[in-house]
């Protein structure tokens, strides 16, 4: 048992430090992506047709896979042990992943319309210390102690197909999106709780769990020691279940206000909606208060059948199926951001961003400057913090070349794209058209 | 700027290699895991209620109304039916009939069945029975043939047919009439006698003489029979009644302040029947064999038996062999590992013909012979072993474990419990337990005889990794354990219902791999 509770927790940590998101976006004029974190912004061309890019992001407050990671002996080693002094109460995991496969921006005087296909990959996890502790330690040295060992998980991919609309009044430039939505796998719990108590006389155990996991097909559970999770699934189907069953809305709303000449202020509130799931549904249930007290050998006397312990320990968690449709946020974002133009070539801002999923959330304060040290080159970068690091160091670039402009941003330049150390770790690639 | 874009392209390039660098790293580590998992192993309350509850077989455990408890040895059942001493025979004769007043003496079927040797007949009831009658004559025209048997009525009404018989066609050529149901037919002979008043008339009605006339019964089978059934022996065969309780006996004693063997009877035939013990031997655990000496044995018992008018009802018998009637005692102090009887029934021991008894077809007897062991004794340094297989092959990833023992002993009795860990040769290599074992000490007697609630006993056993490594060769378990009362009190106490030997095993294990 504590091997599965253990690879799971390194999977998760190896799984999520592989992507990143945007702390300095808002910096960035011409790019139309800007409109994905306030649809009040506006793009400089006429048309604008967005090219396939890429955003990843990964984010933990909690022990990242660099800290389990020591060498012995010139060999590397996993050891979960090694990351009980980083662990939080409370530990989020969360990563990230987008491809925003076409966009088209069109110009009509006040009005600049928008469209395009999106792809969101999204997967978080909160664990409590107390499960990290166990799977680290294992039991022993909680005896007598209850653990709150029940984590939570989210796991979803959706289509995105949006229409937005921005209009320029005098200062002020207001702008909508609406996103019709098409789930396409999801893993996410309900109720999350489970309590496993070691007993101090002969170190019985009770499970007490209120513990609810939804899906949509991709984990087949058949017992705590056989559970297959078909995770390619997630991503493998990029274009399946477009417009299928599990369908859902959301809405983007966004202000920007011209302060004066050089001073901007702007502020959105992005996908706020939800899916609901009804395809291949299938829901795991544990409701329930079991004890494992130890075998009665007397059920053995004159009989043949072997004494399995952990079968006994496995029977501690049973989960009911039942196949009941639910809903799912997306994780509703808050952007609030100020701009001030220094000199032509620079700008300086400063930037709040509040994240969140269905499970978690997270926000993230920078002060940012973007230069435009040459014609086709523009860089920025800033200081930052989110709930989950002391420091980020944003950094971008955009090249400008003819109607083409390539960009790539980062939030944290300091971890650059490590899967070790970093806590925040974050690309987004693009390029787009501009006529 | 051109060398700043130079600086800058560099730049990435190390965070590029950077993450390729975290990758490798990563994917090329060992997972190692070290941790300590706290389980329980065994929790097991054992009280004789509990092991009554789990026995299967022969074994039982009967609790008294005040909570005394007896082991019960029994033997398989012994059941005879009616149709097991008085059987459904085919009739291969014919009945003669001579002549149109025959009378036939039943004491012919002797030659049927022995079952019917010596058998007086005073009333029956047939079942599943047919006649039916070869007939030939000499005339050339169908003769009418008309018989009456007076003894087989229905409703009152005697049995009578008539045939219309043709003429033979040679002397051969018998002519079978068609068969005739007797179910239900009661039959009373009259002295033991069947009578067959017969008419044979030709087409002017004038008597016609019979060349052949017999009567054809296919089975001898009764409903009900009623009359004296002669001074017969019934073989019930006997059995080998297996004693478990010194299966694991080492040395010591135990002795038992009352055994029994039990002998208890049904029985719904309606005639006396009286036990003969052909045998009832004890065998010791070293092989010695004992005979029971018992006034019992050479008089016999009587069985209950119903009369005419209580015919269906089932009447009991019991008795035993025990402490006052027989020197059983004295046996069992020599360890009895079996018992074996063989028991015959004897019908009519007076041999009066004048009873006249009965028998239908629900009768039957079935005898029920046990060895009763009322848990009332005295144990003395009693030393049992018992030898399990190992297989600790789960144990791999094991390197230290500290094993945590609560026990408590409700019984009158310590118990020290070792256990011995065995190598594939059988040669010893470690033991569970420091010294002679863990001692579970007795409980105390309260004034009622009944013992207080034992005190309970926490053992830890530390097994480090030097010796988790010799254990791993373990293939067998002995588990030894010497029981004695005799630090409690030295006269006999009864074991009761409640008492308990509450037994628990946990183990913290530090894994590795």
């Amino acid at each position: 048992m504590y091997k599965v509770i253990s690879t799971i927790i390194v999977s998760v940590l190896l799984g999520i430090s592989a992507f990143g998101q945007d702390l300095s976006i808002h910096m960035m004029d011409s790019v139309y992506a800007r409109t994905d974190v306030n649809p009040a912004y506006r793009f400089d061309k006429k048309i604008v047709i967005d090219l396939p890019g890429l955003t990843v992001g990964a984010y933990t407050n909690g022990v990242s896979i660099g800290d389990l990671l020591i060498e012995n002996g010139g060999l590397n080693e996993l050891k979960l042990k090694e990351g009980v002094d980083d662990v939080n109460d409370i530990n989020y995991a969360t990563g990230v992943a987008s491809v925003n496969l076409l966009g088209v921006g069109v110009t009509l005087g006040k009005w600049q319309l928008s469209t395009g296909y999106n792809w969101h990959y999204q997967g978080s996890t909160n664990y409590t210390k107390d499960i990290f502790l166990l799977a680290a330690n294992g039991n022993a040295p909680y005896i007598g102690e209850t653990l709150d060992v029940g984590p939570e998980l989210l796991l979803q991919s959706y289509h995105e197909v949006y229409l937005g609309a921005s209009y320029k009044m005098k200062s002020v430039t207001l702008g909508a999106r609406i996103k019709l939505l098409s789930g396409i796998n999801d893993v996410s719990t309900d109720n999350a709780s489970i309590k496993i108590t070691t007993d101090e006389e002969i170190y019985q155990l009770r499970v007490e769990s209120d513990y609810v996991l939804n899906t949509t097909g991709i984990v087949d559970y058949n017992g705590i020691n056989d559970v297959d999770v078909d995770a390619d699934k997630l991503s493998d189907e990029l274009f399946s279940n477009l417009f299928g069953d599990n369908s859902g809305v959301a809405f983007d709303l966004g202000l920007d206000w011209k302060v004066n000449e050089k001073f901007n202020i702007s502020a959105s509130v992005l996908d706020v909606g939800s899916i609901s799931w009804k395809k291949d549904v299938v829901n795991y249930i544990s409701k329930g208060d079991n004890t494992f007290e130890g075998v009665d050998i007397l059920d053995y006397i004159d009989d043949d059948q072997e004494v399995v312990l952990e079968d006994s320990l496995y029977n501690l968690l049973n989960f009911e199926e039942s196949n009941e449709g639910y809903s799912t946020s997306v994780g509703a974002k808050i952007h609030i951001s100020a701009r001030y133009q220094m000199s032509p070539k620079l700008i300086l801002g400063a930037n709040y961003y509040k994240v969140s999923n269905a499970i978690n959330s997270r926000y993230l304060l920078s002060v940012n400057s973007q230069y435009r040290a040459l014609p086709w080159l523009s860089i920025g970068t800033g200081y930052g913090i989110s709930s989950n690091s002391p420091i980020l160091l944003p950094f971008n670039t955009m090249f400008h070349i003819g109607v083409v402009d390539l960009y790539m941003s980062t939030d944290n330049s300091l971890s650059g794209f490590s899967i070790k150390s970093g806590k925040v770790s974050s690309l987004r690639l693009g390029l787009q058209l501009g006529f | 700027m051109t060398r700043y874009t130079g600086l800058y392209l560099m730049a990435m390039m190390i965070i590029a290699l950077s993450a390729c660098s975290d990758v490798t790293d990563v994917t090329d580590a060992d997972f190692v895991s070290d941790v300590s998992v706290a389980v329980p192993l065994i929790n097991t309350q054992l009280t004789l209620d509990s092991v009554s509850d789990r026995l299967d077989g022969l074994t039982s455990i009967v609790v008294a109304p005040n909570g005394q408890a007896t082991i019960k040895y029994n033997s398989e059942i012994i059941r005879q039916d009616a149709d097991d001493i008085f059987p459904v025979y085919p009739v291969i004769l014919d009945i003669p009939i001579v002549g149109p007043n025959s009378v036939w003496s039943l004491e012919s079927l002797a030659s049927v069945t022995t079952a019917f040797a010596d058998n007086v007949i005073r009333k029956a009831i047939f079942q599943d029975n047919n006649v039916f009658f070869k007939l030939q004559h000499a005339l050339d025209e169908d003769v009418t043939f008309t018989i009456t048997i007076p003894e087989f009525t229905l409703g009152g009404v005697p049995f009578t047919k008539t045939y219309t018989v043709p003429p033979r066609l040679d002397e051969t050529d018998i002519y079978n009439t068609e068969s005739s149901s007797l179910d239900d037919y009661l039959f009373i002979p009259v002295d033991n006698t069947l009578s067959f008043p017969y008419t044979a008339l030709d087409n002017a009605g004038n008597d016609v003489e019979m060349t052949i006339t017999a009567m054809k019964l296919d089975f001898l089978n009764f409903e009900y029979i009623e009359g004296y059934f002669g001074e017969r022996v019934f073989d019930v065969q006997g059995d080998v009644i297996e004693v478990g309780l010194f299966d694991k006996w080492i040395s010591g004693g135990l002795e038992f302040e009352d055994p029994k063997v039990s002998v208890r009877v049904e029985n719904s035939f309606g005639f006396p029947v009286k036990t003969e013990f052909q045998e009832l031997q004890f065998k010791t655990i070293s092989g010695v064999i004992y005979d029971i000496e018992s006034d019992i044995i050479e008089d016999g018992v009587a069985f209950e038996y119903p009369s005419l008018d209580e015919v269906g009802e089932i009447k009991e018998t019991s008795f035993d062999f025990n402490k006052n009637n027989s020197n059983i005692q004295q046996i069992f102090i020599d360890k009895v590992a079996s018992v074996n009887f063989d028991i015959d029934a004897l019908a009519n021991p007076d041999a009066d013909s004048t009873i006249s008894g009965f028998l239908n077809k629900e009768s039957y007897f079935r005898i029920d012979v046990s060895v009763d062991l009322p848990l009332n004794g005295i144990v003395n340094e009693l030393v049992i072993s018992d030898t399990l297989d190992l297989d600790l092959n789960e144990v791999e990833d094991v390197s230290s474990a500290e094993f945590k023992f609560v026990v408590r002993n409700d019984f009158p009795s310590t118990v020290k419990v070792q256990a011995v860990i065995l190598n594939a040769q059988n040669n010893p290599i470690d033991v569970v337990f420091e010294g002679d074992g863990i001692l579970l000490d007795a409980a105390m007697l309260g004034a009622d005889g009944k013992t207080v609630e034992g005190e309970t006993t926490v053992e830890y056993v530390d097994i480090p990794e030097d010796r988790i490594n010799i254990i791993k060769e373990g293939k067998r378990l002995v588990l030894v354990a010497t029981i004695d009362s005799k630090n409690v009190s030295d006269d006999y106490l009864w074991f009761y219902s409640e008492y308990e030997i509450d037994f628990k095993l946990g183990a913290i294990l530090n894994l590795k791999n």
